[in-house]
């Protein structure tokens, strides 16, 4: 019961994503889009860094680094404490939910970080964690990425997307193959190497470019029956 | 017996505090070079609702009256005392940066009727928390338009004249396209231009049905090179 409604929250929460476009439909438009090179690290967390709930109270949380705040999300136990987590919005969070979170164990339920990419825009600090999602009931723990912002020298849940794509490319891909590919850096394979090429030039990779190659391939290969690309890139998401 | 107890019990106090010290500057993770494409939100357009500007969607500078404030509080504000400023000490400290201060010279104007400059209009690009605005006005010699020039300004202790570098295409749209013609791209809906459609077509990301400002820039910059005809259509005030 406790997996079916992870799962539907999972995939509610990235459909919600998808859904947001519909928002920029206005007779003026909405946004504009610019190109930008922001300041960016990326970071494998090796060993895998568990995010446990910990925290007893929202005064422990004082979320200087985004991983603070992934302990203190996995810990929040009452709606004053996830608004304190949040920015951007709000996150609704039922009784059922608190209610649930007292019956979890520290080594039976956490979020495992696997990979962490920064990017600063602006004055804005943001960071997307990548994460597994474990508990004792759930059998294949689900992948999951948070978009996490920094505020004044404290680090939020966002509710806020920069990228759809790019989220799902996080979520989707081998940490360690989207680490090299961030960094331009081949390793002789020929499907690795070749998209190296068309994403980078004069050192630099594109976001952009690396969101419109990896989504026309997994587009393309989601009714084939030989899914090289698929395969070689992807992890399995456990949705 | 009772000191060994609480030895024993301080070293696990200190071995368990030990395991909870998480060193999160472990963390910190490689620099990388990338760029990417961004959505400036809260981006305005600005003579839509500005008020210096919105009732003719246009003003002369030199009808604002000299305020007593020591800061500027808008782009246009700042036009208006950058003009009536007396002294170079005085435009100091409307720049960002002292080189700024040589593209204004000092003007002694009589005629404040037949001599003023317009605003056109104003777009505002979010930074973070400082708001980068450009301003794009006219300058008039006895009642005669002799120029159009952009104007960058940001929100630091009032506001100042700046010079951003990754704001350069952004300024080179404003100073380059009409406000009528921005807005034909701006807009999601079609124009009833096909020529138009086509360079929309360029210039929109399709899936979001968003205008990509450097996308604009890149364009407008090949017409520049490639084709007066085009050119003189997209820049020329209607």
């Amino acid at each position: 019961m406790f997996k079916s409604n992870f799962v539907l929250l999972l995939i509610l929460f990235y459909f919600s994503m998808y859904g947001q476009n519909d928002e920029n439909y206005s007779p003026y438009g909405k946004y504009v889009e610019w190109s930008i090179t922001p300041e960016a690290t990326y970071h494998i967390y090796d060993p895998p860094f568990k995010a446990q709930p910990i925290m007893t109270s929202s005064f422990e949380a004082k979320n200087r680094y985004p991983e603070e705040l992934m302990i203190s999300l996995i810990s929040e136990n009452n709606p004053d404490w996830v608004d304190l987590n949040t920015a951007d919005g709000t996150r609704e969070k039922s009784t059922d939910y608190f209610r649930q979170k007292i019956q979890w164990n520290k080594d039976e339920t956490y979020y495992e970080l696997t990979s962490k990419l920064t990017l600063t825009i602006g004055d804005t600090e943001y960071a997307y964690v990548r994460f597994r999602f474990y508990d004792k009931n759930i059998e294949n723990p689900p992948s999951g990425v948070y978009l996490l912002k920094k505020v004044d020298n404290r680090w939020y849940y966002s509710k806020k997307v920069l990228s759809n794509d790019l989220t799902f490319i996080i979520t989707w891909m081998k940490p360690e193959l989207l680490g090299k590919l961030l960094k331009g850096e081949k390793n002789g394979d020929a499907i690795f190497d070749e998209l190296v090429d068309k994403i980078s030039s004069n050192g630099r990779v594109s976001i952009k470019s690396l969101e419109k190659e990896v989504m026309a391939a997994y587009y393309a290969e989601r009714t084939a029956k030989e899914q090289k690309f698929t395969k070689y890139f992807s992890e399995p998401l456990n949705w | 017996m009772r000191l060994y107890i609480t030895v024993i019990i301080v070293f696990l106090i200190i071995i368990n505090s030990q395991a909870q010290e998480i060193n999160y500057e472990a963390f910190k993770g490689e620099p990388i070079n990338v760029s990417m494409d961004v959505d400036l939100e809260g981006f305005k357009f600005y003579w839509l609702n500005h008020p210096d500007i919105d009732e003719e969607k246009r003003s002369r500078i030199t009808t604002i009256e000299k305020d007593n404030l020591p800061y500027a509080s808008s782009p246009v504000a700042l036009l208006t005392k950058i003009y009536h400023a007396e002294s170079k000490k005085e435009l100091l400290s409307f720049v960002t940066d002292k080189e700024l201060v040589k593209k204004f010279r000092l003007k002694k104007v009589n005629n404040y009727e037949e001599n003023y400059f317009i605003a056109e209009y104003l777009l505002s690009v979010p930074t973070g928390k400082k708001g980068v605005s450009i301003l794009k006005y006219s300058e008039f010699k006895d009642n005669k338009k002799v120029g159009e020039y952009t104007l960058q300004s940001i929100s630091k202790r009032g506001r100042k004249v700046t010079d951003i570098e990754e704001l350069k295409g952004i300024e080179f749209i404003v100073a380059s396209l009409s406000a009528e013609m921005f807005l034909e791209f701006y807009r999601t809906y079609d124009s009833e231009d096909e020529e138009i459609n086509k360079l929309r077509a360029k210039v929109r990301s399709q899936r979001l049905n968003m205008l990509n400002l450097t996308r604009l820039a890149e364009v407008l910059q090949e017409i520049q090179k490639s084709d007066k005809t085009l050119w003189a259509k997209l820049t020329i005030e209607k």
